[in-house]
């Protein structure tokens, strides 16, 4: 079996049932009197549930028109986005805001959160645009943010917050309505290190618990740690990019050249993120622990 | 699903989040409004004080000369005989004739417009007593003016008459009410023989209106007006003088309440025009977005409002205190007319904003803020 192959399998099992996003033919083309650009061409794509993506590329690839259009935010120029069926590209102008409220949860760069209101008020607005009101959104704001460690801040001024507590703000808002599809912008861009791998890991664990759809466009590669599928968008197209390998034991996906230890067994190779992971690995199979079997790759 | 059932008062943590602008927008909204409801109050102030004589006079009808329903800026003259003609007429049971004339009250350098009135029943005497021969009544408001009290002399129609008391609430800023007594008046005008208008009592369970009818029909030469329509065309002398300045007032007041209500609506909008858009990405209805810069709009201009009422009603106290002959009056009709205003300028001022923040595209939330 092949690495790609191994891979394609590991993915199947995500995303085998029934995809929660098809899109199908999707352009946008920007006019401007004689100017004419194709930010988007011609993309065909399907996520499963709980999947999370991330897509990549460089400036002016497109990612944000993209996820604009999956988001309800803007209208394609041409081709279908159906989500749970419905196809939000052909969907009545009035019924893409209750749609976009009770579907899809948006975390930006910027987080993006209203200056005026408290860290609660901020979740609790978007429980009330998706018609929770009273104690129901009061008391939800409450438990999400206390669930994201934000107990002690849950009354502060936004503006009091650091930047990792005001992205955790902006998760418990985009999880508040318990969407299907959560759009992530850059999520991790304006944290440092410490506080991206705190986001990366709380995006990842709610995407998993509550089998999320989580789309995350960005230039963080650390952000590839948490994503099953990593699309790469150039020139409004996906383009195809180096298979990537699950370490079977802590699910982070790898280049099989950067993978710290790999094993042949029965006719596949495994690749690990370190030793130890792929000791784990050994000793739950009751594998002897034999040099002969490990295959140390040649670093890239 | 709802869009304006707010559990996060939004609009409100906005406006409180730039109170200094907030503020700033209900001072500028309050001196428009003010400008309106204080001109208003000032020209209803004065219509007052110039139908205070016709409505503390007692009379139920008030005849003059034919064609003439008013007393300031006129001059009536009836004979003698209209009197007896008058309580001729079935319904009256009483009839009183006084004279009246324009002039001048002079009191060492200072000196005073008033409306000379020779007999007839006196308005409020606040001191003294009525006045005799060779006497007038003054209103303390000119009487302080001319730094005069009782037992004064004064100079009125060239005659040096001694003041003997005082009345209340006849002063405003284009002249007041003095009184002499009849034959005082009538030596002083030459001695004519004609009066100037009959004051008409009528008798009990006898409609004015049917009464002023029978006089006209009866007496020759007369118009016979009920005494609130005769105040009603004093006032309307005032409605004449003031409607313009009026008017021009109340544009004033729109113009600039627009101005400021629409800057302050316009530079919020502006701020906030992100926050907008995220909401609307999180899925807020348009109408949604409507409804939170109307809503700060109206909050503004209605903290506004009030606090012109405030302002207006300070004035009313304060003003007869500085200037006792200017009376201010705040109707209620008035205060409707700028709550009229208030909800035009609400209107006219959030119409840019509302453009502004209802057109706000989404899918700007993912650009980098500036």
């Amino acid at each position: 079996m092949t690495v790609q192959a191994s891979v394609e399998e590991k993915l199947s099992a995500t995303v085998a049932r029934e995809p929660l996003v098809v899109i199908r033919g999707l352009s946008k083309v920007f006019a401007d009197g004689e100017t004419r650009v194709a930010a988007v061409s011609d993309v065909d794509l399907e996520l499963g549930r709980g999947e999370i993506v991330l897509v990549i590329g460089p400036s002016g690839s497109g990612k944000t028109t993209l996820l604009s259009m999956l988001g309800g935010l803007l209208r394609p120029s041409a081709g279908e986005i159906r989500i749970a069926g419905v196809d939000i590209a052909s969907l009545d102008e009035a019924k893409l805001p209750p749609f976009r409220a009770e579907t899809f949860g948006f975390i930006f760069q910027d987080f993006n959160l209203i200056a005026a209101l408290s860290a609660r008020e901020n979740v609790e607005v978007a429980l009330n645009i998706a018609g929770h009101h009273g104690a129901v959104a009061h008391d939800r704001a409450r438990s999400l943010l206390e669930r994201l460690g934000l107990a002690e801040r849950i009354e502060f001024a936004v503006e009091k917050l650091s930047g990792g507590e005001k992205q955790r703000v902006a998760i418990a808002r985009a999880v508040a309505n318990e969407p299907a599809l959560i759009f992530a912008d850059e999520p991790t861009a304006n944290l440092d290190s410490h506080h991206g791998a705190e986001t990366m890991r709380l995006l990842r664990t709610l995407a998993k618990e509550e089998e999320t759809t989580t789309v995350i466009v960005s230039h963080d590669s650390r952000l590839r740690q948490i994503a099953d599928r990593v699309l790469w968008l150039e020139d409004g197209r996906f383009k195809t990019l180096a298979a990537l390998v699950r370490d079977p034991i802590c699910g982070m996906l790898l280049e099989p050249a950067q993978a710290k230890a790999s094993l042949e067994l029965g006719g596949e190779t495994y690749y690990f993120c370190a030793t130890g992971c792929r000791q784990q690995y050994e000793q739950e199979r009751g594998l002897p622990d034999s040099a002969m079997h490990v295959y140390y790759p040649r670093r890239v | 699903m709802t869009t304006l059932a707010w559990n996060v008062p939004v609009a409100r943590r906005q406006l409180l989040a730039r109170r200094g602008r907030a503020f700033g927008g209900v001072v500028g909204i309050a001196l428009a409004l003010l400008l309106v409801l204080a001109l208003k109050a000032i020209f209803a102030g004065l219509e007052t004080r110039m139908t205070a004589y016709i409505d503390g006079s007692g009379a139920d009808v008030v005849v003059a000369q034919q064609g003439i329903s008013s007393m300031h800026m006129t001059e009536s003259a009836l004979p003698q005989a209209a009197v007896s003609a008058i309580r001729r007429v079935p319904g009256v049971a009483s009839a009183m004739g006084i004279l009246y004339k324009s002039g001048y009250v002079e009191a060492g350098d200072e000196s005073g417009i008033v409306a000379v009135v020779g007999g007839g029943s006196l308005p409020n005497l606040v001191a003294g007593r009525r006045p005799g021969a060779g006497e007038i009544v003054l209103d303390r408001a000119l009487a302080e003016r001319l730094t005069v009290g009782v037992g004064d002399f004064v100079r009125v129609l060239g005659a040096r008459l001694r003041l003997s008391g005082e009345v209340e609430g006849t002063a405003a800023i284009n002249g007041s009410y003095s009184f002499v007594a009849y034959a005082t008046l009538e030596r002083l005008l030459g001695g004519r023989g004609v009066l100037s208008y009959v004051f008409v009592r009528t008798q009990d369970g006898v409609a004015a209106g049917a009464i002023a009818k029978r006089i006209e029909a009866r007496v020759p030469r007369v118009t016979a007006s009920t005494r609130a329509g005769f105040a009603a065309s004093e006032r309307s002398l005032v409605g004449q003088m003031s409607t313009n300045i009026v008017r021009g007032m109340i544009l004033v007041g729109f113009i600039i309440g627009v101005a400021v209500a629409g800057l302050v609506a316009y530079s919020a909008t502006l701020a906030q025009l992100r926050d907008y858009g995220v909401l609307r990405a999180l899925g807020l209805r348009a109408r949604g977005v409507m409804a939170i810069v109307l809503g700060q709009l109206a909050a503004i201009v209605g903290a506004g409002f009030l606090l012109a009422l405030a302002l207006v009603e300070l004035l009313a106290y304060l003003l007869p205190k500085l200037s006792p002959t200017l009376a201010v009056t705040v109707r209620s009709g008035d205060v409707f007319q700028a709550a009229l205003v208030a909800g035009a300028v609400t209107v006219a001022a959030g119409l840019v904003p509302l453009v502004r923040a209802v057109h706000v595209d989404p899918a700007s939330v993912f650009r980098r803020a500036s």
